[in-house]
């Protein structure tokens, strides 16, 4: 049994740093490991506590935990402490004598310093795409294991009342309906997709009633003072692009939400990934659309691609870093250009608008039963148990008998 | 005797602690002893208490007694509140001391704490401040490598000039400026080097001696980076004589290896590497100008290379891992029947 810490944000949360974490954790506890969970961010001031088995520590001062993680790997007697972050953040964890895990997601290539500096003493580094293991061995780090993300596919699915889903949007059966879900921040590009938006209505002028649904914060919700990672953190103000570009307006347009209602979603945390009274939850955000188009300048992983695919949604994004390899049903889009808006000096791409728009186009005139059908079977191929099964618990298992190894006449074992 | 020991250690990790307490344990295992493994971070600044973490999840109810590879570096100075809590369990303490006389403060702590206190040769137990018995590092069981230009084939090395060698990590106390300036005037040469750093991928250090060595060796040097153990074979193979330039040394398991892998070793004249040379398993040089005079005269003189050769052959067999590990559990068992007494 190993005594696992996680760093990452609060996995009680909406975010998939949450949700992933959710999912690691308490799954890792059913497995009979010990696990407990230091907030970031300050997410908790009340004291420990459990929940879902986890205990549960106090945050520190430190936005990223670092004033108290490893105190607490102390006092929890940890075998590791796993940090789900960008590892560019940490100025100190890293240069501990604690068995450091650090889950990288890497959104770039070629693989930052920034990630890089601070992985070479880790015990372990996990990534959840095939691109970040093959960059980060690139870069000399060795012993990276591939631990993808995954969905609860019995919780995300087609629902049979799809039409009763989008009444909760105020949107029609026979309404064409493009869909984001994401972070408005530099990085997600989300403007490039309200000009790809823009490039399909023209290229297909008898379209009736497509809208856009954004489903993010229209404006900024996080300060240049603020940002980790510089201007790539930090979001534009959207509403005044749609009206710059002409898209407010029906028959064909963008939809979003009062950003004040919008803030107030925030504060109790989003909305839940399931509602079984039947209000607005994310399943039912996927289920009322056509497409999820996710055309972002790089991702780690890009858990709404899975998710959408396993509402029977087909996707489009952005032929860069990680996002391609969760692209089951939909179309993975070349970039003709790439910026470098992050303090690290990453390269973000910009999707070509064109072929993106095409794409678009391709989605509309398709046999969307089919995209459904086809996309849910990707997506249980990320379901969480098999996740489990073919990643984690051989992880879990070649850790244990690395951390605690017996040599005897018979060979290594493990001695816990 | 079933005996089953905690050994205390850095595990697979790039570090010559590590590799060593691998060689040992699975000798040790293959002679019936029970060797849990508890692991000692190797990097990252330690502090008391995550070190106590590493003495509470000692499996005491499961052992007969503990056994410390100790090197200065892992501990940074906290060996005193180590040893105290490890004193707490009551079992009976093995250290060995792979390093001795840089820190008699410390040097005390292991000789107060253990009941035994193992060295690797003569030199280490005249610095040690307390009782210690040698029992010598380790070697590898004898390798035959492959022809030296099938070996150079595989490298991509030019097969023409005899190659002059070094395997090991690249740190300034391996001195490996004296055999890029001894090389630069043997002309009828070449060097080869592999080796790297414990974490990362290169450091300033390295990338000086890259340079020093491309300006004074153009044409006539490689570097390798770290080379695999299912490697070593073939670069040993490819070198004709390997060279230990260190400045400093208690013990080198890298320079054991290139005796196991039956190699004409030059090393710096050190009291320890001295007294391998009395055993005839290598020679020593004291500047550069002799380092380069012995490299000539072992390149042209066939006899005299082999001779050292054999030398290395008779050292390996005389002090592979299951003598060693012999020795070890002997030394275990009368521990543990004084502890009985």
């Amino acid at each position: 049994m190993l005594r696992i810490l996680w760093l990452s944000d609060r996995i009680t949360g909406h975010s998939a740093y949450s949700k992933v974490g959710w999912q690691l954790c308490t799954r890792t506890v059913k497995m009979g490991h010990a696990v407990a969970h230091s907030p970031m961010g300050g997410a908790n001031k009340m004291g420990r506590q459990v929940y879902g088995g986890v205990l549960i520590y106090e945050s520190g001062e430190n936005r990223f935990g670092e004033d108290v993680a490893v105190d607490q790997y102390v006092d929890f007697g940890a075998d590791m402490l796993i940090a789900f972050k960008e590892p560019w953040v940490f100025q100190s964890l890293h240069k501990y004598a604690i068995n450091f895990v650090p889950y990288v997601a890497v959104d770039h290539s070629p693989v930052s310093l920034s990630i890089t500096s601070r992985l070479h003493t880790a015990f372990k580094v996990l990534t959840p795409s095939r691109h970040g293991q093959m960059e980060l061995r690139k870069a000399g780090i060795e012993d990276v294991h591939y631990l993808p993300h995954g969905v609860d596919t019995s919780l995300y699915k087609p629902l049979e009342n799809r039409d009763e889903c989008r009444k909760l949007w105020f949107l029609k059966p026979d309404d064409f309906v493009i869909l984001y879900v994401g972070w408005n921040r530099a990085r997600k590009m989300v403007p490039r997709m309200l000009r790809i938006y823009k490039r399909f209505l023209e290229l297909n002028p008898d379209v009736k009633n497509a809208h856009f649904l954004l489903w993010t914060n229209m404006v900024p919700e996080t300060s240049p003072q603020e940002t980790v990672s510089g201007v790539s953190d930090v979001g534009v103000n959207l509403i005044r692009e749609v009206m710059e570009l002409g898209l407010a307006t029906p028959p064909n347009d963008v939809r979003w939400f009062d950003p004040k209602e919008w803030a107030k979603l925030r504060r109790i945390g989003g909305i839940p990934e399931w509602d079984p009274r039947g209000g607005w939850d994310m399943v039912k955000l996927y289920n009322c659309a056509d497409v999820l188009l996710f055309t972002t300048a790089g991702e780690g992983f890009g858990l709404p691609l899975i998710e959408s695919q396993a509402c029977g949604v087909p996707v489009i994004t952005t032929d860069y870093a990680s996002a391609p390899e969760q692209v089951g049903v939909g179309y993975s889009i070349p970039y003709n250009d790439y910026v470098v808006i992050s303090t690290p000096g990453t390269r973000f791409a910009l999707v070509d608008i064109d072929r993106a728009a095409e794409a678009l186009t391709k989605i509309y005139n398709g046999d969307r039963e089919k995209m459904a059908r086809r996309a849910r079977r990707f997506a249980e191929r990320y379901d969480w148990n098999r996740i489990m099964d073919r990643y984690w618990k051989p992880f879990l298992e070649d850790a244990e008998t690395e951390l605690y190894p017996k040599l005897t006449k018979e060979g290594l074992s493990k001695w816990i | 005797m079933d005996l089953k020991i905690g050994l205390v250690t850095t595990w697979h990790r790039k570090c010559g602690i590590a590799t060593y307490s691998e060689n040992l344990s699975r000798t040790l295992a293959g002679l019936g002893v029970e060797v849990f493994i508890i692991r000692m971070p190797r990097f990252g600044v330690k502090t008391p208490e995550l070190l106590a973490n590493v003495i509470h999840k000692i499996p005491k109810d499961q052992i007969d007694l503990i056994h410390v590879q100790h090197e200065y570096g892992i501990w940074s100075g906290l060996e005193g509140g180590f040893y105290g809590e490890l004193k707490r369990l009551e079992l009976p303490i093995v250290t060995t001391a792979h390093a001795t006389g840089m820190n008699f403060m410390v040097d005390r702590v292991l000789a107060n704490a253990s009941d035994k206190v193992i060295v690797h040769n003569e030199y280490c137990r005249k610095r040690f401040v307390g009782s210690s018995v040698v029992i010598p590092h380790g070697c590898l069981d004898l390798v035959d490598c492959p022809p030296e230009d099938e070996c150079k084939e595989t490298l991509g090395v030019p097969k023409e000039a005899p190659l002059v060698g070094y395997v090991g990590f690249i740190t300034p106390a391996k001195g490996l400026e004296y055999v890029i300036n001894a090389m630069s005037k043997v002309k009828e040469a070449a060097l080869l080097i592999g080796g790297g750093y414990h974490a990362g991928k290169e450091t300033g250090y390295m990338q000086e001696l890259k340079e020093r060595s491309l300006a004074l060796l153009p044409g006539r040097v490689q570097w390798l980076g770290y080379v695999e153990d299912e490697m070593l074979p073939v670069v040993y193979g490819a070198m004709r004589i390997v060279v230990y330039p260190s400045i400093s040394m208690s013990e080198s398991g890298a320079l054991l290896m290139a005796l196991s892998h039956q190699k004409a070793v030059i090393a710096s004249s050190l009291k320890p590497v001295r007294e391998k040379e009395k055993l005839g398993a290598l020679t020593t040089f004291k500047n550069v100008r002799e380092l380069r005079r012995k490299i000539k005269r072992l390149l042209k003189d066939d006899d005299w290379r082999r001779s050292l050769e054999m030398g290395a052959r008779r050292y390996v067999e005389e002090n592979s891992w299951r003598n060693v590990a012999l020795k070890h559990i002997k030394l275990y068992e009368e521990v543990l029947a004084e502890k009985a007494k």
